[in-house]
C-alpha cells in the first residue's frame, strides 16, 4: 500500500480502496466583497481559485515561482503573491483583487494614474502593480520615492523602465490628498 | 504549477499541530506562511502527503517586549515584526532585518518561525538571531524545551527538531540589544535572498565599545557568529583602523562557498565590505548623522 494512503487512512480512521479519491475541503473566501464558496483540492493555489473557480481573471500568472508579483492580490487588506498561496489558507479570508478598485466603468485615481503618466505598455504586469501600490498607499499615504520603490520591489515590469510607474503611484498620492482635505 | 496531491488539516493549537504531524509521519509537514514551502513544492522539489497548516493558531502572533526579554511567537509575520520595532523606534537592527527580507508581499505572509525552521543559510532572520545568541522555544510530543538558535541550526537545511516538534516562540535578551546595531545585506533585487548579510550590534560605554556582537548570513552553510570581534573591539573607540582589522578578520573568518551568486573570494571581499557598513551604519546613527541604505540591490 503507498504510504500516502496509509497516511490518508490513519486520519479518516477508516480504510479507503481507491487512489481516484481526491479529498476535498469546503472554503469560503470573501472575493471584492462578495463571498464565494467552492470545495477545492488542498493543492489549489489561491490564484487559480480567482481564476477558475470565482472566474476573475484580472490577477495574472506571471512566473509562477513567487517572483514577478503579477499575481498580487489584498489578503485581508495586504498585498500578497496569490500564485504562493494555497486557497484552504484563505479560508475565511477577505481577499481584493484589481476587478475592486475600479466603480462601474470609472478608473479609481491609481489606475487613472498609470494610464495618465503611461505606466503600462502590454499591461501583463499591471494588476499586480496596481495591487501593490494599492496596498503601498494604505500603508503608508505619503511615500516618497525610495518608499515606492522599495513598496514595488516585488513586482517586474519588462515594459516601462519602472520610471512611469514610479511617477503615477507618486501623482496618485498628490491627488488622494487633495481629495481628503 | 500545481504541487502534487496532499491532505490537510488546519490545526487550533500547536499541540495539535504536533499530533497531527506525528499521525502523519515521514509525509507530514507544516505549514506557517509557506512562502517557502509552497514554492518547493510546485517544483516538486517536496512532495509532503499531508499539511498540517498553523495558520489558524491565532495566539502565536505576539510580540512583547519588557525589559529583560523580547518574545516572538513563531507566526509573527516578518511585516508586523518589522513595523512594530519600527514604529516603537526600538532595536533598529531587527526592523533592518524583518524589513529588509524579500518584498513587501512575501514580508505580509512569511514568518519567523518558518524562517528559522527553514535552517537557510541565507534567511536574515537566522543570521540575526544567532549573532544576538537568541533562544527559541520548542513544543512537542516529550513536552516543551527551550534551546539556543545557534544549537537549533547546526546545519543547513536541518534544524534540530525531532519528530512532532514545533517552533513556538524566539526570545531575545535585551542585554544582547544594549547599545545601536544594524542588518546590512548585499541582494540581487528584492524577491532574493542576500548574497551575503551582517547583523552587528555594539554596546558603548561612552566613545569605547563595550561589547560587540557580529554575525553572517550566507557565507557559510550555517549563519555564523563572530565573537573573537567582541576582544578585538573591547575598550576601544571606533576608527577607520579598528573597522579595517575587523572587517579583514571577518573576510578570512567567514566560510562561503562558490556558487551562482559569487566566488569565494568575492564573497570574503564582500564580507568586508558590509562588515564596514555595517559600522559605517551604526556610527552614523550613534552620532545622529544620516545612516545610508542597509540593504544594497544590483543586477
Ligand atoms: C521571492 C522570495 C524571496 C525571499 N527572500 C528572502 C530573503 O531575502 N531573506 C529571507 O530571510 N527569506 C527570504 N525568503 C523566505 C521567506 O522569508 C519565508 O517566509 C521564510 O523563510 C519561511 O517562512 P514561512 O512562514 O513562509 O514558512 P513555510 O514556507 O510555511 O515553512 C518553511 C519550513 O519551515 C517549517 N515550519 C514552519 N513553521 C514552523 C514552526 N513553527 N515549527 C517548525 N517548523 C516550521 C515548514 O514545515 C517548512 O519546512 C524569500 C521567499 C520568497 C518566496
Ligand atoms: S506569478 Fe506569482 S509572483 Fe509571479
Ligand atoms: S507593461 Fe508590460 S510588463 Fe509591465
Amino acid at each position: 500500500m503507498s504510504s500516502r494512503r496509509a497516511v490518508r487512512e490513519r486520519l479518516l480512521g477508516r480504510r479507503i480502496n481507491t487512489m481516484a479519491e481526491t479529498m476535498k475541503i469546503p472554503v469560503s473566501i470573501t472575493l471584492n466583497g462578495s463571498i464565494v464558496r467552492a470545495d477545492v483540492e488542498p493543492r489549489m493555489l489561491l490564484v487559480e481559485f480567482i481564476r477558475e473557480v470565482a472566474g476573475q481573471t484580472g490577477t495574472h500568472i506571471g512566473c509562477d515561482t513567487s517572483y514577478c508579483g503579477a499575481c498580487t492580490v489584498l489578503v485581508n487588506g495586504r498585498p500578497a503573491k496569490s500564485c504562493t498561496l494555497l486557497a484552504v489558507q484563505a479560508d475565511g479570508w477577505s481577499v481584493n483583487t484589481v476587478e475592486s478598485l475600479e466603480s462601474g466603468d470609472t478608473l479609481n485615481v491609481l489606475q487613472q494614474c498609470f494610464a495618465d503618466k503611461h505606466a503600462l505598455q502590454c499591461g501583463f504586469c499591471t494588476p499586480g502593480f496596481l495591487m501593490a501600490a494599492t496596498g503601498l498607499l494604505e500603508q503608508n499615504p505619503d511615500p516618497d520615492d525610495k518608499a515606492i520603490r522599495k513598496g514595488l520591489g516585488g513586482n517586474v515590469c519588462r515594459c516601462t523602465g519602472y520610471l512611469p510607474i514610479i511617477e503615477a503611484v507618486r501623482s496618485a498620492a498628490v491627488v488622494i490628498k487633495e481629495r481628503r482635505s | 504549477m500545481y504541487p502534487s496531491r496532499f491532505d490537510y488539516v488546519k490545526a487550533a493549537s500547536f499541540a495539535e499541530a504536533s499530533a497531527a504531524l506525528l499521525q502523519g509521519g515521514d509525509g507530514a509537514k507544516v505549514l506557517a506562511g509557506g512562502q517557502t514551502l509552497i514554492p518547493m513544492m510546485k517544483l516538486r522539489l517536496l512532495r509532503p502527503e499531508l499539511i498540517v497548516d498553523l495558520g489558524g493558531i491565532d495566539d502565536a502572533r505576539d510580540i512583547v517586549v519588557d525589559d529583560d526579554v523580547i518574545e516572538i511567537g513563531a507566526l509573527a509575520r516578518h511585516a508586523d515584526i518589522g513595523n512594530e520595532f519600527r514604529a516603537q523606534n526600538l532595536c533598529p537592527i531587527i526592523s533592518d532585518c524583518a524589513l529588509g527580507i524579500a518584498d513587501a508581499q512575501v514580508r505580509n505572509m512569511g514568518t519567523i518561525g518558518g524562517s528559522l525552521a527553514e535552517a537557510d543559510p541565507c534567511s536574515c532572520w537566522p543570521a540575526l538571531l544567532v549573532a544576538l545568541d537568541a533562544a527559541v522555544l520548542i513544543e512537542g510530543p516529550g513536552g516543551t524545551r527551550a534551546l539556543r538558535v545557534r544549537d537549533l541550526l547546526r546545519d543547513a537545511y536541518t534544524p534540530d527538531l525531532a519528530a512532532g516538534e514545533l517552533i513556538t516562540r524566539i526570545a531575545v535578551e535585551r542585554a544582547a540589544l544594549d547599545g545601536i546595531g544594524a542588518f546590512v545585506a548585499f541582494k540581487r533585487a528584492a524577491p532574493a535572498y542576500p548574497t551575503a548579510s551582517v547583523a552587528l550590534q555594539i554596546n558603548y560605554d561612552g566613545d569605547r565599545i563595550a561589547a560587540l556582537r557580529l554575525g553572517f548570513g550566507c557565507l557559510g552553510l550555517t549563519p555564523l557568529a563572530f565573537d573573537a570581534a567582541s576582544d578585538m573591539a573591547c575598550g576601544k573607540t571606533v576608527t577607520p583602523a579598528l573597522i579595517a582589522d575587523i572587517a579583514a578578520a571577518a573576510s578570512a573568518f567567514v566560510e562561503p562557498i562558490d556558487d551562482a551568486k559569487g566566488s569565494e573570494t568575492y564573497k570574503r571581499s564582500l564580507a568586508a565590505g558590509l562588515v564596514t557598513r555595517a559600522f559605517n551604519v551604526v556610527e552614523a546613527r550613534r552620532t545622529g548623522a544620516p545612516a545610508g541604505e542597509t540593504h544594497q540591490y544590483y543586477g
